[in-house]
């Protein structure tokens, strides 16, 4: 059954089991190995940056992109206060907006200083990981494909 | 569950409409209601931390995963979500209503879910159900006043809490209460942040009701109040749930100007499915309702409340009633009625019909009855109006419509006349309901016998005092015209209404529309018929217009309004709307009643 049929409560169809109320676990959405996320080296840059205090700029043009220790991340942060697969962003579908979530990690996320699990992105916002902070730059909406020429 | 006889729906218990065709459904009056148990397997019978859900849409890590990570403990202090949150992937930030150190109130709304997972409210303000998706095949219809529902959940609150969200909550939450005067829970479930739990319960906006509303209520007010709030309750017993007497102030919240059931933190819940013993909640509710009339907790029988009234009362607080909310809901009706008959008003009518300029046969039938009482300058009128299209063609249309108009005005006679002065009439609502179905059933059985194709369209108005109920069938309208402008108070069951309703297509278009003649319901067509019984309090300078297609298919509503509004009297209003119908065509037979409400 549709996992928002059970936020509801929504009754399956009389075919279905009588466990209606456990949520069955979702994998998250398959990342991409995207070749995409790179240090950027222009101003006129276009699509998505997160930048760390220290300074360092990861930008991507591409969606989703997942974020923490481990080297498997697209954005790697070698930090013990992150987990080794910590959030993700991506473009939700619900809210057609660029979205992070996290991925039920130890320390959680937050957003401008305040606790979240799914929260939409716009430019500026501060993310924390951890005890890492990161400033999330949207610069030109390559998510829907209308990049500025 | 009701099965609707018109489409096999299973609805559930309460339920007045079918979700599907908006079917009027059988009444279970408390004697004849089914004893047999609805549990309901997916709810009822289930363990209540199986439905605690836990919002859990990404794969867990485990252990092992985390090993190696630092915990900060940033979450201990359950600080309130930041703009732009999305919770439990569907419910999105707008504002915070409240917050403190254990919970945080934020205004929510639903994201572009798909379309069988929208959440459906009911547009009528007197009404408003929510309708959560809660079945495979999820309503159309309001299963509560029948109007076609439309996507909502714009406006929900959500509770944020440290602590578990009580059982009973859940289980309300996971049933789904759809009702004009309850705002049930709507959803419940868990959220993880950083490892520590967040408990949250979805619930639709309400606001407070604050105790210095209610201690000055108008007696009508209260009535009416109280007439909605029984039948809410009756509704949340036929589905489980009670408050095991627990009924105040605190249950209750506003929307718009009446109140409704929003607090559930008292009721209890019943694993049969079914609440057998509804005294108690009853009279509780009762108690409350004589403390906004009369400003007392103890009963004195008061001269101000009607015998009947003040009967039930008494049984009440002696707790000797044996009422359900149904029976409160009818014994606050028939008070309000009487109430707002002693509204000194009077009722002046004008009646007209007229073959047209086309056809050469008048298949319109109308009827007016009236009496009026006066004594000690106190007006007290009764009145009866029908207006009838009929449709068949000769020996057919204006028979059908002959027969309607007689079998009503004979139980008009009968019933309602008669009965006046003896102080017995049965309530003005059922009454009119009674007749039309009356009508339609003689209607029906002689286009059996006489094999005809003969039916009929029909508008029927009953008035006492200021108060006016109104039903109709077909295209036959009924307007109310005054000061401010004419609004039509009935929708045509016509096949162009449904179109403008679902958006595909305008009222403009509507007007030139090839099938704007067909209509989907008439009276002799089916054994039963479906009806939509409205009220009305009328004010002195308005007009009720009744009239057949034959006059708002040819002239247009502001046309109509000026008319009568210019006219010296009901009856020159009457023959200059016909008058202006002939002049645009006549295209059909055309007949109208105007009644007048004037000062005595």
């Amino acid at each position: 059954m549709d996992r928002i049929g059970k936020i509801f409560g929504r009754k399956p169809e009389q075919t279905a089991s009588l466990e209606g109320g456990k949520a069955e676990p979702v994998n998250p959405p398959a990342v991409e190995k995207v070749e995409a996320v790179h240090e950027a080296d222009s101003q006129e840059f276009f699509g998505l940056k997160l930048v760390l205090d220290t300074g360092k700029e990861f930008a991507f043009t591409a969606l989703p992109v997942s974020i923490g220790r481990s080297e498997a991340n697209q954005i790697v942060i070698k930090d013990e206060t992150v987990s080794s697969s910590h959030a993700l962003i991506y473009f939700d579908d619900l809210a057609q907006e660029v979205c992070i979530l996290d991925l039920d990690s130890l320390n959680g996320i937050f957003v401008d200083h305040a606790p979240t699990r799914r929260n939409i992105l716009s430019d500026g916002i501060k993310i924390s990981l951890g005890a890492v902070e990161l400033t999330f730059r949207d610069t030109g909406y390559i998510h829907n494909h209308q990049v500025p020429h | 569950m009701i099965t609707c006889p018109n489409c096999q729906a299973e609805n559930r218990s309460g339920a007045k409409f079918c979700k599907s065709c908006a079917t009027r459904l059988p009444d279970s009056p408390a004697a004849t209601r089914p004893l047999v148990m609805e549990a309901d397997p997916q709810n009822d019978l289930l363990d209540p931390q199986t439905l605690h859900l836990e919002a859990q849409t990404t794969r867990r890590l485990t252990q092992d995963q985390r090993t190696g990570t630092k915990p900060l403990h940033l979450n201990q202090a359950f600080a309130r979500r930041p703009k732009g949150a999305i919770f439990c992937d569907i419910y999105l930030y707008q504002s915070v209503i409240f917050s403190n150190e254990n919970q945080h109130r934020y205004q929510v709304s639903l994201l572009k879910v798909s379309d069988d997972m929208q959440m459906r409210v009911c547009p009528n303000p007197e009404c408003g159900a929510i309708f959560p998706p809660r079945n495979a095949t999820p309503e159309t219809y309001c299963t509560d006043c029948g109007k076609v529902l439309e996507v909502g959940g714009k406006n929900l609150v959500l509770v944020e809490s440290r602590n578990p969200v009580p059982d009973n909550i859940v289980r309300v939450a996971a049933k789904g209460l759809s009702h004009g005067s309850v705002r049930a829970p709507l959803s419940a479930f868990v959220e993880r942040l950083g490892d520590i739990p967040r408990h949250c319960v979805v619930l639709p906006l309400t606001q407070p009701l604050d105790s210095s509303v209610s201690a000055s209520l108008e007696k009508g007010q209260a009535l009416k109040w109280g007439i909605s709030l029984a039948r809410g309750l009756d509704y949340m017993h036929d589905n489980g749930v009670s408050f095991d007497g627990k009924v105040d102030q605190t249950c209750l919240a506003m929307v718009g100007e009446r109140a409704v059931w929003a607090n559930f933190s008292h009721c209890e819940h019943h694993p049969t499915g079914y609440v057998q013993e509804r005294a108690v909640d009853t009279g509780a509710l009762a108690q409350l309702i004589y403390y906004w009339l009369t400003g007392r907790r103890q009963f004195e029988p008061d001269t101000r409340l009607s015998s009947a009234l003040n009967q039930i009362f008494e049984q009440t607080f002696a707790g000797s009633a044996e009422t359900d909310g149904l029976q409160l809901a009818q014994a606050l009706e028939s008070a309000l009625e009487d109430l707002s008959a002693s509204q000194a008003v009077d009722l002046h009518s004008g009646r007209f019909t007229h073959v047209g300029m086309v056809r050469t046969l008048n298949e319109d039938s109308l009827v007016v009855v009236e009496m009026n009482r006066i004594q000690q300058s106190i007006s007290r009128p009764i009145g009866v109006y029908v207006v009838a299209d009929g449709m068949g063609g000769h020996a057919a249309g204006e028979v059908a419509s002959g027969l309607i108009v007689d079998t009503i005005a004979n139980k008009a006679l009968e019933e309602l006349l008669l009965p006046q002065f003896q102080a017995e009439r049965p309530a003005l609502s059922d009454w009119l309901r009674i007749a039309v179905e009356a009508a339609n059933t003689e209607v029906f059985n002689l286009r059996k016998s006489a094999g005809t194709d003969m039916g009929s369209t029909m508008v029927a108005a009953a008035i006492i005092g200021n108060q006016a109920f109104f039903t109709h069938i077909g295209d036959s309208r009924i307007y109310l015209i005054n000061g401010k402008g004419i609004k039509r108070l009935t929708v045509d069951h016509s096949l162009v209404e449904r179109l403008i309703a679902t958006h595909q297509i305008t009222r403009e278009e509507a007007r030139y529309h090839p099938q704007r003649n067909v209509i989907y319901r008439t009276i002799g067509d089916k054994p039963k018929i479906e009806l939509e019984i409205t009220s009305l309090t009328l004010a002195i300078g308005d007009n009720l217009l009744l009239c057949s297609d034959g006059l708002s298919g040819m002239v247009e509503d502001e046309k109509i309004c000026q008319l009568v509004l210019e006219a010296s009297s009901p009856q020159a209003a009457a023959e200059a709307l016909i008058e202006a119908a002939n002049a645009a065509g006549g295209q059909d037979n055309s007949s109208v009643v105007i009644v007048k409400v004037a000062e005595p």
